[in-house]
């Protein structure tokens, strides 16, 4: 399924940015994941060192392995559902409405649409010592509209962003005031 | 009390159901939206590689264990013969 059929693109209309949160944000997760694999290897010495027989008895043998295995595919799934959470979190900027999709958690979504030419004011701010060194931060958006506030969260290149918005929004509002 | 090993093996195929619908809901979460892009598609890919391994391995480890094997639980004696400090 292609993104334009899922905001249901109109026929004027063309995707001018289509923003994810910076990939450089999802790196702790990947750290924390890795830590979590390696964890068992330093339990089964840990084991092996304190209660020698433990693993040559049949039975503890077969529930450590199966146990292992739970805990490793159990890992592999939360890795995977943040993934998708963070990854599904998506703002798709048209030059007539900005589409803000959130996936909250697994099987909760919320989706937002803001006309370009109710935007009141856009403020953009990159604060933090990576923020500064990757460039991405928040884009923070005004409305006149049902949707007072809407905040486009470490996305990379803020100020340009706001630029791009800014424009459109001035674009938008000449088509509609005319 | 005791109950067979292969007790264990239902729980560990129940909790495989449960792993293989999870799966199953993130991957039709990324087609509907739209999402399967190369990033997606490579995580999807790692995933699904170290799953199936993880899978072979235990498969491998718990060839020709006598699954009708005798667990006693409750039992403090049987944990005494398990774990024996190496001191």
């Amino acid at each position: 399924m292609q993104i334009d059929s899922v905001i249901h693109l109109k026929s004027y209309e063309q995707i001018k940015l289509l923003l994810r949160r910076h990939a450089i944000t999802f790196l702790p997760l990947i750290g924390i994941f890795i830590i979590l694999l390696l964890m068992p290897i330093g339990v089964y010495f840990l084991i092996n060192a304190i209660f020698p027989t433990f693993l040559t008895n049949t039975i503890t043998y077969t529930l450590m392995v199966l146990f292992a295995s739970i805990y490793y595919l159990s890992i592999y799934l939360f890795f995977y559902s943040y993934f998708v959470t963070f990854y599904l979190d998506l703002w798709i900027i048209t030059n007539d409405r900005l589409v803000d999709i959130r996936q909250v958690t697994l099987f909760a979504r919320t989706i937002a649409e803001i006309d370009l030419y109710q935007i009141q004011d856009i403020s953009s701010d990159v604060s933090g010592f990576f923020p500064s060194l990757f460039n991405y931060g928040n884009v923070s958006i005004q409305t006149a509209g049902t949707i007072p506030k809407c905040i486009l969260y470490n996305v990379p290149d803020p100020h340009h962003i706001r630029q791009v918005i800014l424009e459109l929004s001035a674009k938008d509002k000449d088509y509609h005031n005319k | 009390m005791s109950i067979p090993l292969y007790i264990f093996l239902f729980i560990y195929f129940a909790f495989l159901i449960i792993f293989v619908f999870f799966s199953v809901v993130n991957i039709i979460h990324i087609i509907r939206t739209g999402s399967l892009t190369f990033a997606s598609f490579i995580i999807t890919t790692i995933i699904g590689a170290m799953t199936i391994f993880t899978l072979f391995f235990t498969w491998a480890l718990l060839t020709g264990t006598n699954w009708q094997t005798p667990v006693n639980i409750l039992n403090i004696n049987n944990a005494n013969d398990v774990i024996n400090f190496n001191v």
